[in-house]
């Protein structure tokens, strides 16, 4: 809400400047956006008068004028065209500068010298009006400087204000705030009832009480609507952002500007009948003042007279019953509507008035007549016109209650973290207005005045003790518990260290959003129905992801649509499945890689990473996490189903390995040979806690073999049988080399091992270690088919 | 917290709407908050 800053401090002037006035309202809460003169730059300004006016020889549309600053009378060349004798003017005289730093030089207009410019508000920087010269009052002081008579040393205060406070949307409101921060008493204007001279009266009916719980009507008879808004008026509502339009809109919104009341004026002529405060009819319609026409919805407070809508109540008046240029009496509206009525409806038509705004926060439901009576008196120094009686249709019990909220003294200490004194806290909830009902013998009961809806239990209380009592001035210390040692699994490793793993071989962290494309989702995990969203923020973000794979796959595509051929990404997150109509969270560990294994370079050559690459990789992780976990051949509908490995541990399912299926890369346009991974986190961190087994002293003893054998024999089956067979002393086996070529014939390859034996308490003797590795030889022969290779 | 079915006599609490991300952008001087959320290879490099 835009305010003047001079306006506020005709109400309560601190003895502070004006950023300190706006520091001082923002740190209680009222945030000042920001603020802006009233007018641009101005000197050497003054108020002109104009002796005479005299068509300019050589031009049409120009006059040559005699005016006078206070001390000479020079001559000015002027073309605006309500230019005439005796108009007093802003005038701009030679060495004056203008907003824009525009000099007034000495000049020739057609040949006319001119000395000094007569002005119009745009030139002046006050508005946007530049049809014609700036009148002002005809008993404006010649020679004064413009600034100083129109008090252009002004600033418009922008505050943004929480939707809570809706009792600071006027000048009023911001008074009471600025005295209580200063510790001063408001000046507020005199608003003394005005005397009805006639005793017509608005015939007025509130047929929706509990949304119109009270309505004031009045008519001022006769006015004369040709005149104009003093510019005083006129100045306060620019400065306040509001464009002054006709006198009665003018002091509606001045009043509501001041007060906080929005007030509506309609054409007594224009209503048929008398006004009906009611619900719209589905169907009607109404041309707003704004010229649209709009059609009501059932749930609309309306204000209709006796055949037709003629206002959407609190929102906007209509265009037909409107102040107009003819109008001779005034039907004046001062009124509580409901905010729980109100609430959404303007939106709904596409409407935010000034009126809306505050209606639908909350009005104080006492203001209406003494709103009323001040606008009154304002229109009859403006347009003239007869009162008469206000009539009041009130429904007291659909009136907001007045509540009475209790304050513990020592709830407020614990919520502030500081014991304030009992009679700081009175005085400042007393300045606030929030009456001390009663003092109680650990706090007080306090009085909820009608224009601060917004209070209603104790915290509401606790917060304005704490905010006029300033945050700042709160005590600063450092958050104090009782330290205490918690357990922490040794065998279980933290998800920080398997992130800082996989940065440690060339990883990047991604973070991928939880909900997905269906249409990838479809693609990853064809056989699962993912949960949909019911108010996705687009449809290619609709379904919540079961498998971090998605996301990860789109990021391979933004980057290789980048120029960045080598990706390897990990990422943690949770994974979303529909069980018995809940959901269920799983977190997942999941990685993908394309391109070259190592940064181009001159050592390692160009090899491009591979399945294996990425078992390594992943063997490493289990060795870190302290777990064993074997890579069975498997199927995954994403993935190529001759490289797939379904990760098992202890016979349990954690996690999938593997290319990505062609035709899944196609679809999803992807670049290179893609390997993904994915884990279930929960079931691999827990790995084991070491249990010391005693080291042999005595040596041991290595035997090798190379064996030929079907080309799809598992290893994991050779390694089985090797053990079997191996006796307990066996401490290592290892294959180190695999080849298959012409030589072996077709469907075969050739597999080395190395099996190492170490027997705890003596040295293992020749014989016993021959028998074993035959052992082993013979049951690869007999169990697998195998043969020795010479 | 009475919403949530927690005691707000036993309990109180800080709440704040502050962008996680947005922190990280005054601190780090990235300009724009869209590429947390792209992962552009580029920018998550220069991070490590």
């Amino acid at each position: 809400m835009k305010f003047s800053e001079q306006w506020l401090r005709e109400w309560v002037n601190p003895a502070i400047g004006t950023q300190e006035l706006m520091d001082q309202i923002t740190m209680a809460g009222l945030e000042v956006d920001g603020f802006e003169s009233v007018a641009g730059q101005i000197s050497g300004v003054v108020v002109g008068e104009v002796l005479s006016v005299q068509p300019h020889p050589d031009a049409d549309k120009l006059r040559v004028c005699q005016v006078s600053d206070g001390q000479q009378t020079v001559q000015v060349v002027c073309g605006a065209p309500n230019v005439r004798d005796g108009l007093k003017v802003p005038f701009a005289v030679i060495g004056a500068v203008l907003p824009g730093n525009f000099k007034i030089k000495k000049a020739r207009l057609r040949g006319q010298p001119s000395e000094g410019m007569l002005c119009s508000e745009s030139e002046l920087g006050l508005s946007d009006n530049h049809g014609g010269l700036m009148e002002l009052p005809t008993d404006a002081p010649v020679g004064q400087d413009i600034a100083e008579y129109l008090n252009l040393n002004d600033v418009t205060i922008d505050v943004d204000l929480t939707p809570n406070r809706s009792d600071c949307l006027s000048i009023k409101g911001i008074a009471r705030e600025v005295g209580v921060l200063n510790s001063m008493p408001v000046k507020s204007p005199d608003i003394a009832p005005v005397e009805a001279t006639h005793s017509e009266v608005p015939d007025i009916r509130v047929e929706a009480p509990a949304a119109c719980p009270r309505y004031l009507g009045r008519i001022l008879r006769n006015v004369n609507l040709k005149a104009e808004s003093p510019l005083w008026l006129q100045e306060k509502l620019r400065r306040s952002g509001i464009r002054a339009i006709d006198p009665a809109v003018d002091v509606t919104n001045y009043v509501m500007l001041e007060l906080g009341q929005p007030m509506h004026a309609f054409d007594r002529e224009e209503i048929q009948g008398g006004i009906v405060v009611r619900m719209a009819v589905a169907g009607e319609k109404l041309v707003l003042l704004d010229g649209q026409e709009v059609e009501l919805i059932d749930q609309t407070l309306i204000i209709a007279d006796h055949q037709k809508p003629i206002a959407i109540a609190g929102v906007m008046g209509g265009e037909h019953s409107g102040v107009s240029g003819k109008t001779r009496d005034l039907v004046l509206e001062s009124a509580f509507f409901d905010p729980i009525t109100l609430a959404g409806k303007a939106r709904h038509y596409g409407l935010h008035t000034d009126a809306s705004h505050r209606f639908e926060r909350g009005v104080d439901y006492l203001l209406a007549r003494e709103a009323m009576e001040r606008a009154t008196r304002l229109l009859i120094e403006i347009v003239g016109g007869e009162p008469g009686e206000i009539v009041e249709v009130t429904s007291s019990e659909h009136l907001p209650k007045s509540k009475a909220v209790e304050l513990r003294a020592q709830r407020l200490t614990d919520v502030l973290g500081l014991a304030i004194n009992r009679t700081t806290v009175e005085e400042i909830l007393t300045r606030l207005g929030l009456k001390i009902d009663k003092l109680l013998k650990d706090g007080w009961l306090v009085a909820v005045p009608s224009f601060r809806p917004d209070i209603s239990i104790e915290e509401d209380l606790i917060e304005e003790v704490g905010r006029i009592y300033g945050y700042n001035n709160l005590p600063v210390t450092k958050p104090t518990g009782s330290l205490g040692l918690s357990p922490l699994d040794e065998a279980v490793t933290p998800v920080a260290a398997i992130r800082d793993f996989f940065v440690n071989r060339g990883y990047q962290e991604a973070i991928t959003y939880s909900f997905v494309d269906p249409k990838i989702q479809v693609l990853i995990d064809p056989e699962r129905e993912a949960i949909a969203l019911a108010n996705p923020i687009s449809s290619d973000l609709s379904v919540m992801r079961t498998s971090l794979w998605s996301g990860l796959l789109k990021t391979v595509g933004y980057n290789q649509n980048r120029q960045q051929p080598r990706i390897r990404l990990f990422e943690t997150g949770l994974r979303f499945l529909a069980s018995d109509g809940q959901v269920e969270q799983q977190q997942m560990l999941a990685g993908v890689v394309v391109g070259q294994q190592y940064p181009e370079n001159w050592a390692n050559g160009r090899r491009t990473a591979d399945f294996f690459d990425v078992k390594g990789e992943l063997e490493s992780l289990f060795c870190v996490l302290g777990i064993d976990v074997q890579f069975a051949g498997g199927r995954h509908p994403a993935l190529h189903p001759g490289q797939t490995a379904k990760l098992l541990r202890d016979g349990d399912h954690v996690g999938w390995l593997g290319t990505l299926h062609p035709q899944v890369q196609k679809n999803l346009e992807l670049n290179g040979t893609i390997l993904l991974f994915e884990l279930f986190l929960n079931s691999i961190v827990t790995g084991y806690v070491p249990n010391f087994k005693e080291i042999s002293k005595f040596p041991e003893v290595r035997r090798d073999l190379a064996i030929i054998i079907g080309s799809d024999t598992k290893f994991a089956d050779v390694e089985r049988v090797a053990r079997k067979h191996a006796g307990e002393q066996l401490t290592a086996l290892r294959a180190f080399d695999v080849y298959e070529g012409q030589s072996l014939g077709e469907g075969n390859r050739s597999l080395a091992l190395s099996l190492f034996w170490q027997h705890p308490e003596r040295t293992l003797n020749e014989d016993e270690v021959h028998s074993l590795f035959d052992g082993v030889i013979n049951a690869l022969k007999e169990e697998l088919g195998a043969t020795l290779r010479s | 917290f009475e919403h949530c079915g927690i005691n707000a006599e036993e309990y109180r609490g800080f709440a704040f709407g502050m962008g996680v991300e947005r922190l990280a952008m005054l601190r780090y001087g990235v300009n724009d908050l869209r590429m947390f959320f792209e992962n552009d290879l580029r920018f998550l490099r220069q991070f490590r």
